[in-house]
């Protein structure tokens, strides 16, 4: 069995489960039909080894592909799994729905947030997050709306002004 | 190259809506400085909607002519049923817009994908805060951009970031100026204008004031958007001006990731936007407003003289087109 994972992060003590590293950041959970169908194993069995997964799945892959499936759904943060007698035992960490929330948040943050793609999205954005805006012309622009609205209310302009 | 009867009719419609739209595209472009001064001159909704009207106007009128011209015209007066040879500058032109119209095509099927996506995405990760009165739906995001925004085709939704719910950067009376904001976006279908304007094949030339006749018509359905949140009340005014500053500080990103139709595309432009807003509201007068719908009204009987004038040449105009090169 060469069902152990090289990173120290990962690797369980014996009977205990785990699951990968909380607070660091979790890989996007865009799933393959292979990752699908190995998580509707997982999930219809409870726990299983690699090859208890093998069998069970539609078509026949080698156990080294079944292996690394399970390893990069471990890695997804959608599995834990347990080392007992030298093997590992996996399980469903998230549900279905689970998953389904944390796509949906991963998305959100890639395409609120992620400067490396242009997903050609429809959103009415209050206020553009296109470019830098220069920190300086902000602190004029505020104290302008300051003296416009001391000026309105015909007193000095506040101190500290903000919404 | 020899196109039977029905190629030649395809090839026809294809190339008199490419041609008729080009031109059309650029008479606008010729015209757009006195065009801008005309629409400025406006309400701002108004000036809104004319510049949306005129970014489709080549296209739709492109077709219509074709439709109701040109067409009947071959159908009229081609006689020879067998395949005959068509000019190679008519193929080209006829390749290069179906290339041109494919690509547009090809964007805005992109386009209305992702933003579908995107609308469940948002949907399923999202808290909704909606409540019986409200129409547009609102739901709180957990996402670290600080953004607020109308997302969606159909039923469009607002979604705004769970921090600034949650740390008091907004406070009650500037929500419920945002929200306006954002469903004036949602009432008056901007996203369903921007999502035409993407599907609508154009050529997007730059103005010769510097823009886009898009960038016009983004900024002008976003200062529309201002004023109907805004409901003339100077207090909401100033509140929206410092909110939009505060939200820009926060909201800054390296490199655009979608199309907004949030009009902030630089300093300048948002500068001019907060100056509106603590000026109470320029209003155009309504002597400037007849004289801008005569102005206008001229250049659209101007545009039909000229037409007219044509109609000896466009008698045989499907032939010509035909047999270019």
């Amino acid at each position: 069995m060469a069902d152990s994972s090289k990173n120290p992060e990962t690797q369980p003590q014996q009977g205990e489960p785990s699951t990968p590293g909380s607070g660091s950041k979790q890989p996007a959970l865009g799933l393959g039909r292979r990752e699908r169908e190995v998580l509707s194993v997982l999930r219809s069995q409870g726990n299983a080894n690699v090859q208890q997964v093998a069998e069970r799945l539609s078509t026949a892959l080698a156990y080294t592909t079944v292996m690394t499936t399970l390893d990069r759904l471990f890695k997804k943060g959608l599995l834990q799994r347990e080392k007992k007698d030298r093997a590992f035992i996996y399980s469903a960490h998230l549900t279905a729905r689970e998953i389904e929330e944390r796509r949906a948040s991963d998305l959100i943050r890639r395409y609120f947030s992620d400067s490396g793609e242009r997903p050609d999205i429809l959103l009415s954005c209050l206020v553009d997050a296109v470019h830098h805006y220069d920190t300086d012309m902000l602190d004029q622009l505020e104290s302008k709306i300051r003296s416009a609205r001391a000026n309105y209310l015909g007193s000095d302009p506040e101190p500290d002004g903000g919404s | 190259m020899a196109l039977s009867y029905t190629l030649r009719l395809a090839c026809l419609v294809v190339v008199s809506i490419g041609i008729l739209q080009t031109t059309l595209e650029l008479i606008l472009w010729a015209g757009s400085p006195v065009l801008q001064r005309l629409l400025a001159s406006l309400p701002v909704r108004q000036h809104e909607r004319l510049l949306y009207l005129l970014q489709v106007a080549p296209f739709l009128i492109a077709v219509l002519l074709t439709g109701f011209f040109c067409v009947p015209q071959y159908l009229h007066t081609e006689t020879n049923l067998a395949p005959e040879t068509v000019g190679w500058l008519c193929l080209l032109l006829a390749a290069i817009v179906c290339a041109w119209f494919g690509f547009a095509a090809l964007r805005s099927l992109r386009i209305a994908a992702r933003t579908i996506h995107f609308s469940q995405a948002c949907r399923r990760s999202g808290q909704s805060l909606t409540h019986a009165h409200n129409q547009t739906h609102i739901y709180t995001l957990q996402e670290p951009a600080n953004r607020v925004a109308l997302v969606g085709l159909y039923n469009p939704f607002v979604c705004i970031s769970q921090n600034l719910m949650e740390d008091g950067s907004l406070s009650a009376l500037a929500l419920d100026v945002v929200l306006d904001h954002e469903r004036s976006h949602a009432l008056h279908r901007d996203n369903w204008k921007l999502f035409s304007l993407h599907v609508i094949p154009r050529l997007s030339l730059r103005l010769p004031a510097g823009s886009t006749w898009m960038r016009l018509w983004q900024n002008a359905a976003e200062w529309a958007a201002d004023d109907d949140a805004v409901r003339g009340d100077s207090t909401r005014a100033f509140l929206l001006a410092e909110t939009l500053v505060a939200l820009t500080r926060r909201a800054t990103t390296p490199d655009p990731a979608m199309i907004c139709t949030g009009l902030v595309c630089g300093e300048s432009e948002f500068a001019v936007r907060i100056d509106r807003l603590i000026q109470r509201f320029p209003t155009s007068s309504p002597q400037r407003r007849l004289s801008t719908i005569l102005a206008l009204s001229a250049m659209v009987c101007g545009a039909a003289l000229v037409i007219a004038s044509l109609s000896p040449w466009l008698r045989n105009v499907s032939e010509r087109l035909l047999h270019l090169g």
